[in-house]
């Protein structure tokens, strides 16, 4: 889905009320009501969506997430030299599981409590061809308690990744939960870089998870809910 | 009909990720410097960094050194063979699990391996008492488990800071010669220090 069915989802349901529709009693009527509609963007929507470093924030993985997507300061996760991590630092390593707690932070500013999940991801960095061999790297984003609140760090295999298979998480109206992120990718001998250490290979320009808030409960996964994180805007 | 504001929502975002090869990751291993060269003897001899991953070797088909391993019933110490840095967004702590690498003489004795961190690199102190590494069980008792790495040694590497590792094998158990082992070591950098 994307931003146009998106736009065209609010509408519906603002202009709702507005809406007569046609009986037996008359054949034909036609009212104008006035809706108003807006269409926010990522940092000031109904949900939010937006970096653990906005504002008063201070989360260090925040710097892994910008709001800087057109239009609408749509979020984008950039693990990929990132402005915020130490100099010289461009990427994950290879056979390596990473975690970054607290990336970014989703609000609920609707009516409804909400369950929100965000599609994993598998990547093919060298996808398999003539002198390619694949390798893979998968993304897993997982319902967090906020960096601050858990000082500690959640472990790769103890988080609650909300995919909507396993988990989805929880976010009440009017909170923020966070978000971390999982990546797991797989031995060095399977990427093109192999003869060159310092080379790096990136995901497919493009790749776009889905996040999605839901008010109806599917029932297939596990509702998890980690609370507030301390810091909150 | 919705009832509120929303009802569902679903946005596509997004993800841009790098995977780097071992010198330029999150967190970097690479050969270390010597005392007089950079990279220094040992991590030039040992350490192949010619791949996406660091490997090491200590057997006669390393054709850079002229040894063929470890001597028998003795504690061999390699110096500066890594250097690891921190080039993530926070402070980590540092561990190294050995555990995988499992070298025994065939009469169930079990040559002890190890890393330590013994030198930081930006500020040129010596830390010789951080001993960063887990490895199988017995018989060095230098070598142990480490249960609680943030009591028992993980070494806090600070955000940019790189440490040099050296190795220790102790084979004073050892009833044989000619026995050789290959298996993983495991890098750990863990905000919690918890294994």
């Amino acid at each position: 889905m994307n931003r146009r069915q998106l736009l065209v989802g609010l509408g519906g349901l603002v202009g709702g009320g507005g809406v007569i529709t046609g009986t037996s009693a008359f054949t034909s009527v036609d009212a104008d009501r006035q809706a108003n509609v807006q269409v926010s963007d990522d940092v000031n929507g109904f949900l939010q969506i937006y970096p653990s470093d906005r504002g008063s924030l201070d989360q260090p993985n925040g710097t892994f997430a910008l709001s800087n997507g057109v239009p609408g300061n749509q979020l984008s996760i950039d693990i990929n030299d990132a402005s915020g991590t130490a100099t010289g630092g461009v990427g994950v390593g290879v056979d390596s599981q990473y975690v970054f707690d607290d990336v970014f932070r989703v609000r609920n500013e609707g009516t409804q409590d909400v369950f929100v999940q965000v599609d994993s991801l598998v990547v093919d960095t060298d996808p398999a061809g003539p002198g390619n061999t694949g390798g893979e790297v998968r993304i897993d984003f997982f319902a967090s308690q906020g960096a601050d609140t858990n000082a500690t760090g959640p472990s790769f295999s103890g988080a609650d990744v909300i995919d909507g298979v396993n988990n989805e998480l929880t976010v009440p109206v009017g909170t923020s939960r966070a978000i971390g992120i999982l990546i797991e990718t797989v031995d060095g001998s399977n990427y093109d870089g192999v003869n060159n250490p310092t080379g790096t290979v990136n995901a497919p320009p493009g790749t776009t998870t889905t996040i999605t808030a839901d008010a109806a409960d599917d029932g297939g996964a596990t509702n998890v809910d980690p609370g507030t994180p301390s810091d909150t805007l | 009909m919705g009832t509120g504001a929303f009802t569902s929502v679903e946005a596509d975002r997004t993800v841009d990720v790098e995977v780097a090869g071992d010198s330029s990751a999150y967190l970097a291993l690479r050969k270390a410097a010597g005392p007089n060269a950079d990279p220094g003897a040992n991590s030039d001899a040992y350490v192949d960094d010619s791949g996406a991953e660091i490997s090491l070797d200590f057997t006669s088909s390393n054709a850079s050194v002229s040894g063929n391993g470890f001597n028998p019933n003795a504690v061999t110490e390699v110096d500066d063979l890594l250097e690891v840095q921190n080039q993530g967004t926070q402070s980590a702590y540092l561990s190294v699990d050995t555990a995988n690498l499992d070298l025994s003489d065939g009469s169930g004795n079990q040559a002890g391996v190890g890393l330590a961190v013994v030198a930081d690199e930006t500020t040129g102190s010596n830390l010789n008492d951080n001993i960063a590494f887990d490895s199988s069980t017995t018989p060095n008792p230098d070598v142990g488990v480490i249960a609680d790495p943030t009591v028992n040694g993980a070494y806090e590497l600070t955000q940019g800071e790189s440490v040099h590792l050296d190795l220790t094998v102790d084979t004073t158990t050892f009833d044989n010669a000619n026995v050789s082992t290959s298996g993983t070591i495991t890098f750990i950098a863990d905000q919690s220090g918890s294994l």
